[in-house]
């Protein structure tokens, strides 16, 4: 077989019983592999009976046909349904995912719960669950190392923190490596005392056609030469990745600083400083060709000396922003914490930010913050909180279940200054500085994720080849504050994206014409499976994949009035930018984001829609869903 | 008062990413003549980090294309599209 390996293991903790079972074909035609198949499983398997903290809850890790080739990136999806009943998804990194593959599996699907910590060991063919009550309460890096001299192999680790295991809120899964991914995944994870999986594989992916692959290939990397590419992010992601984004953001003023009240911070953090005084080399997934993207940090001396970590997206300073932070040893102790408990950064700092000006206003007294003086900027007071919410300790409790779960609890007007979408905090990405994120942001099937949609714009339209057609107007598109054409370009940013993350890649090397012409993808695709499949086939099934995520959300209540923004987003301007809310344009945008994807206006897919699509088999549960959340 | 003027005929440049890596600094203030263009800019720029200017326009003289500028002036930030905006002193001009 080509490209996928054709099975899935499934593991029933409830049981304590693996097995393995045959990938439908089925499956890889309408929808390729990694998120896309994880969809259908977590469709089939996680019905609105089923509540996100029930057993049945099934916990997906995916890969994909490409996954074990220099193109897959290392990169998988973990999904499960969010505790906040959408779909809990997110890709990580590294090396385990090829390992998957080289150990004989696409996928594995773990339902059930384990009276007690266990973990899961694969090696070539072969699964067990294993005892794991020495791992619980442990550290991700002491999990790591204690599983690493019990098995005495190479492996590749995917484990909880101590965030998991106390379920608090968008807790993430962590790889060898402190690659990380899937808010929530690691909440679901700790409930079903599942404390690891571990996987060692000696096997090899196989192409089908290894000419035509290694062609293909040379063009993919071609696009992005960094003396050639039409995308100005390619030379500077090539030397320092997303670190320059905290210069780009602070100058267009599109910060979400002090709970996003601004756009812009005097002396805010610079990527040019933690290059050349933190980072000690660099730290890449699996065949990745911009090697600096991912780093081993140190921090050496001082308060915080001794912090230490890999990370991969430099641009998680900028969360620093939301709560006024502008240290790099400050933030580097805050991304080595949230790492070895395995808590997702985002939900952490804009849950904090939410609590600063709820303190600043006087809604939450220095008595309710255990004596803590919560001001913007409070670097001590910011550290202090990071552990107590890992600790679940005092006000560290409250904050623990999200911050729109607080806002409920504490109340007094502290929902205005709450920066979630569909429960869930944002994730730095601008919204009143550029319409598209904020449209993207706003309709995303798994809360206010920005990796699904990423990069959010086409390369300049002067440097767009003339005879590449696309179903939106780039002039228009590339317009960052004009509301024309935004429906149309975030369909295609998200079924385009929706085919890359299940082929799968990693939405960083998406750039130039990459994230507008799809050929070189298909060309990929298609020489490493041999599939039989069109062109417009390939194409179709992006917009498949998304719509059955829809259908999934509209199942468990979703509708029109949860795709909306922050209030703030839409009326309050970014003074120090003089950047207007986006006020009367978000509604608009919406209908026209709705119209082109054939869906109601209150976000429902049409049955036609889903006919067109191959999508039969959710008409009826979507005719009878009647259930708003 | 000659220090008031020396600033008011200055503009002040951030270099990221690459760029930073070819002037070897992230940040600085330079002198320049008004009426000036980012076109006048790149120029001068080209005599201190020799290669600067061609990084901003490509084989066929397409300008900003694939690469990024961003000017703020006093509390307002606009993206660079047109080789021949006119700056003003006391401009703060983002290349990367």
């Amino acid at each position: 077989m080509f490209g996928w390996k054709g099975r899935i293991l499934r593991v029933d903790l409830t049981k304590n019983s693996v097995s393995a079972e045959e990938l439908p074909e089925e499956w890889k035609q309408l929808f390729l592999g990694c998120r896309g198949i994880n969809d259908v499983i977590l469709w089939k398997e996680a019905p609105p009976l089923c509540g996100p903290f029930e057993d049945k809850n099934p916990l997906i890790f995916g890969t994909g046909p490409l996954e074990g080739t220099p193109v897959g990136m290392g990169r998988i999806s973990i999904q499960t349904k969010h505790p906040q009943r959408l779909i809990g998804e997110g890709g990580a990194g590294g090396q385990w995912g090829p390992e998957l593959k080289f150990a004989g599996y696409d996928f594995i699907v773990v339902s059930g719960r384990a009276p007690s910590p266990v973990y899961l060991y694969i090696s070539d063919h072969k699964a067990e669950l294993r005892q794991a009550d020495h791992l619980w309460g442990k550290t991700v890096k002491e999990k790591i190392n204690l599983l690493e001299s019990e098995i005495r192999l190479p492996v590749q680790i995917a484990c909880i923190g101590p965030g998991g295991e106390r379920l608090i809120a968008d807790a993430k899964v962590i790889f060898t490596g402190d690659h990380a991914g899937g808010r929530g995944c690691g909440t679901i994870m700790g409930f079903k005392n599942l404390a690891a999986i571990v996987v060692h594989g000696t096997g090899s992916v196989f192409v089908k056609d290894p000419q035509r692959f290694e062609k293909a290939y040379r063009t993919f990397r071609k696009l992005l030469d960094l003396r050639t590419s039409t995308d100005p992010y390619v030379p500077s992601w090539s030397f320092m990745s997303a670190n320059m984004l905290p210069t780009i953001f602070n100058e267009n003023g599109w910060l979400h600083a002090y709970n996003a009240q601004k756009g812009s911070i005097e002396s805010f953090i610079r990527g040019e400083e933690y290059i050349a005084n933190y980072v000690d080399g660099p730290h890449a997934c699996f065949c990745c060709p911009f090697p600096a993207c991912g780093r081993h940090f140190t921090v050496r001396g001082g308060q915080y000396g001794g912090a230490s970590g890999n990370e991969r997206e430099g641009g998680f300073g900028l969360v620093g922003a939301v709560a006024g932070i502008t240290s790099w040893p400050v933030l580097l102790k805050f991304r080595e914490l949230c790492t070895e408990a395995g808590v997702d950064e985002f939900m952490i700092a804009y849950t904090i930010g939410w609590a600063m000006e709820c303190y600043e206003k006087g809604i939450l007294t220095k008595n309710e913050t255990d004596g803590l003086d919560l001001r913007f900027g409070n670097e001590e007071a910011f550290i202090r909180l990071v552990e107590k919410i890992i600790a679940r300790e005092g006000i560290g409790d409250l904050l623990a279940r999200g911050s729109q779960e607080a806002s409920k609890i504490l109340g007094r007007g502290s929902d205005y200054f709450l920066l979630t979408i569909k429960g869930r905090e944002l994730e730095v990405m601008p919204q009143r500085g550029g319409y598209q994120m904020a449209l993207a942001l706003a309709v995303c099937e798994a809360g206010p994720d920005h990796t699904r949609w990423y990069p959010p714009y086409p390369p300049n339209p002067a440097s767009i080849p003339g005879d590449l057609e696309l179903p939106f107007d780039p002039a228009l598109a590339f317009q960052m504050r004009n509301p024309q054409d935004k429906g149309r370009l975030v369909k295609w940013l998200y079924d385009s994206r929706a085919i890359l993350e299940s082929l799968p890649t990693c939405v960083f090397v998406i750039r130039g014409t990459l994230g507008i012409d799809m050929r070189p993808w298909y060309d990929l695709f298609i020489s490493a499976t041999g599939a039989d499949c069109s062109f417009s086939d390939f194409l179709r099934i992006g917009e498949r994949i998304v719509n059955l995520e829809r259908c999934f959300i509209v199942r468990e209540g979703f509708r029109r009035s949860h795709d909306s923004l922050p209030r703030r987003m839409l009326e309050d301007p970014i003074p120090d930018r003089q950047i207007p809310p986006i006020g009367n344009y978000f509604q608009p945008m919406l209908d026209e984001y709705y119209n082109c994807r054939g869906w109601t206006n209150n976000g429902i897919p049409r049955q036609e829609t889903l006919s067109r699509l191959g999508l039969e088999f959710a008409i009826s549960e979507i005719q009878r869903s009647e259930n708003p959340c | 008062m000659l220090r008031a003027n020396l600033q008011e005929k200055h503009v002040f440049l951030n270099y990221v990413g690459h760029i930073a890596f070819m002037a070897g600094k992230t940040c600085e203030s330079i002198p320049l003549g008004f009426p000036a263009t980012v076109n006048s800019l790149l120029s001068e720029l080209d005599h201190l980090y020799p290669g600067i200017r061609n990084m901003f326009f490509s084989a066929d003289d397409s300008f900003a294309v694939a690469r990024g500028i961003i000017l703020r002036r006093k509390t307002s930030s606009i993206s660079i599209t047109d080789p021949e905006f006119e700056l003003l002193p006391g401009d703060v001009v983002t290349l990367w």
